[in-house]
């Protein structure tokens, strides 16, 4: 037994640990463990909503989707810039609250926004969403691609994080996968990027960077095909041969020993 | 089993497999009944360490079924490292068996395995019955691709005699757990982690006594049976598996949704 202060950072390690769309899983596992109450506790409910956001939970508002981001969280209200809303993330409920209208974004956040739901509808699944935000440096760029079949025992998500700061874009990829099926297998895939981007006004600007990231995402997924072919016949076969180098099995060798 | 239980079993299957040994010392500081600690640390499959013996130098496996408190049995001496007075040891008889078995399992693993290391353990659980775990560590180095790389397989195996049927049943349990990470200039930092379970039961006509010879072989059949399928089903799984869940986030080839979306 150990004092609240542990357990509460053991319980943030858990919740930042959860693979996308298992969070309720690992919630109600917590309570069973170790009780509601401490759950209650405002630190947990903070990493709780800043694990959603990281994951880019969305909350329905009406009939739209809005997106949870880390770049549009001020403390429990986020803002949805491509909604032009902002609303509070009930934590028990999982639904928005006290729904606010906000300032549409510039335009040449607006024209980078509508490049990348482009992009999104034709390379990524339909629960996938991303979000422009104008930053004091330029603009910030979060992406979501989850993937949930609990049923089938399988989870997976594409994130990626980009800024732009003047010409340079930078950011990083990052790709997870759960499969729990007798097991708990997991794929953890990360790599970043920089590059100039040149773009004279808003339709050119906005083309460069969705042309940027679409690349350095193809790259990355191409990538990981060319090394999913070669790790069988690399990594696995040198980790257990399937057969013996004199192909025959153990048993055959020594049946006769069963019959002594 | 407790509530408790089957929910810190649960919760261990969904945290990283690559952080095993953070994420058992994280729930054992939010469990109140020590007991339920120690079942949650029996039950889950930890990184397998080496240790070396004391008295003939040799590497062999430690793992929950040679472990007394902080000691750790050598399959070659028979002794605790470091010692302990009053610790259990498998009767004369078993013991014989027990040696037999770890130089059978060790000619298996050279059949199968270029280089790693292998280790046998048995212990006593009913009358007509005993139990052995059979495990196998083999570390990867920096090769091909790979920068790093482990394999690491944990064979349960009891055998029950039934005097009456003149038959042998063999229940074996057999976990694979598997890790890899690759450095790649096009896709970066890879690593793929994890562990996959089975189980089977087989009847084999009992000729012998329990321990006689050939019941170890017996059980050694068992565990290249268990073995194999995993191995020729791992391909299946962590790269199929995986590679198809990457393929439902994002697609390669772009996809037209609607016909008269407007560019």
């Amino acid at each position: 037994m150990e004092g609240s202060e542990v357990k509460v950072r053991v319980i943030q390690y858990f919740l930042r640990n959860t693979p996308v769309g298992e969070l309720k899983e690992v919630l109600n596992d917590l309570k069973v463990i170790i009780g509601e109450e401490i759950l209650e506790q405002e630190t947990i409910q903070d990493t709780l909503i800043e694990c959603l956001a990281s994951h880019g939970a969305t909350v329905s508002i009406n009939d739209s989707q809005a997106m949870l981001t880390l770049q549009g969280r001020a403390a429990n209200r986020f803002t949805d810039p491509k909604l032009s809303k902002s609303f509070i993330f009930n934590t028990h409920t999982f639904e928005a609250e006290s729904v606010e209208e906000i300032e549409p974004q510039n335009s040449r956040a607006q024209a980078i926004q509508s490049k990348l739901d482009q992009y999104i509808s034709q390379h990524f699944s339909e629960t996938a969403q991303a979000r422009v935000f104008s930053t004091e440096e330029g603009f910030s760029i979060f992406l979501a691609s989850p993937v949930l079949n609990l049923r089938n025992m399988w989870t997976g998500e594409w994130i990626s994080n980009w800024k732009i700061s003047g010409t340079k874009l930078e950011g990083d990829i990052h790709i997870r996968a759960h499969y729990f099926e007798e097991g708990n297998l997991q794929l953890d895939q990360k790599k970043e990027f920089s590059k100039n981007i040149v773009g004279d006004d808003d339709e050119a600007f906005s083309q460069a960077v969705c042309r940027a990231i679409f690349e350095f995402e193809d790259q990355v997924h191409r990538g990981m095909h060319t090394l999913y072919e070669q790790i069988p016949q690399t990594c696995f076969k040198s980790m257990r041969r399937a057969l013996p180098v004199t192909h025959t099995k153990f048993s055959e060798i020594h049946r006769t020993k069963m019959l002594s | 089993m407790s509530a408790v239980l089957t929910s810190s079993l649960g919760l261990m299957r969904r945290m990283p497999p690559s952080a095993c040994e953070k994420n058992l010392a994280g729930v054992s500081k939010l469990i109140e009944n020590e007991e339920i600690v120690d079942q949650v640390y029996q039950r889950v499959d930890k990184p397998l360490e080496l240790g070396v013996c004391e008295s003939t130098g040799n590497e062999f496996i430690l793992c929950e079924f040679n472990r007394d408190g902080d000691s750790y049995r050598s399959p070659y001496s028979n002794n605790y490292q470091p010692p302990l007075p009053e610790s259990s040891v498998p009767s004369a008889e078993l013991r014989q068996v027990e040696v037999k078995a770890n130089e059978i399992f060790n000619e298996y693993r050279k059949l199968y395995y270029e280089g790693g290391i292998s280790s046998a353990y048995l212990w006593d659980t009913n009358p007509n019955e005993f139990a052995g775990a059979f495990l196998v560590k083999k570390d990867l180095g920096a090769a091909g691709i790979t920068e790093k790389g482990a394999w690491e397989s944990t064979n349960l195996v009891t055998a029950k005699l039934s005097p009456e049927s003149r038959t042998i049943t063999y229940t074996i349990t057999t976990t694979v757990f598997l890790q890899i990470t690759i450095n790649d200039p096009a896709a970066g930092r890879l690593e793929l982690s994890g562990s996959v379970t089975r189980q089977n039961q087989e009847t084999v006509a009992a000729r012998n006594s329990l321990y006689a010879d050939p019941h170890i072989y017996g059980m050694i059949f068992a565990v290249e049976n268990m073995e194999s399928k995993l191995r020729s089903s791992i391909d299946m799984i962590y790269v199929g598996k995986t590679s198809e869940i990457l393929d439902k986030t994002r697609k390669v080839e772009p996809e037209i949704r609607s016909r008269y979306k407007l560019a």
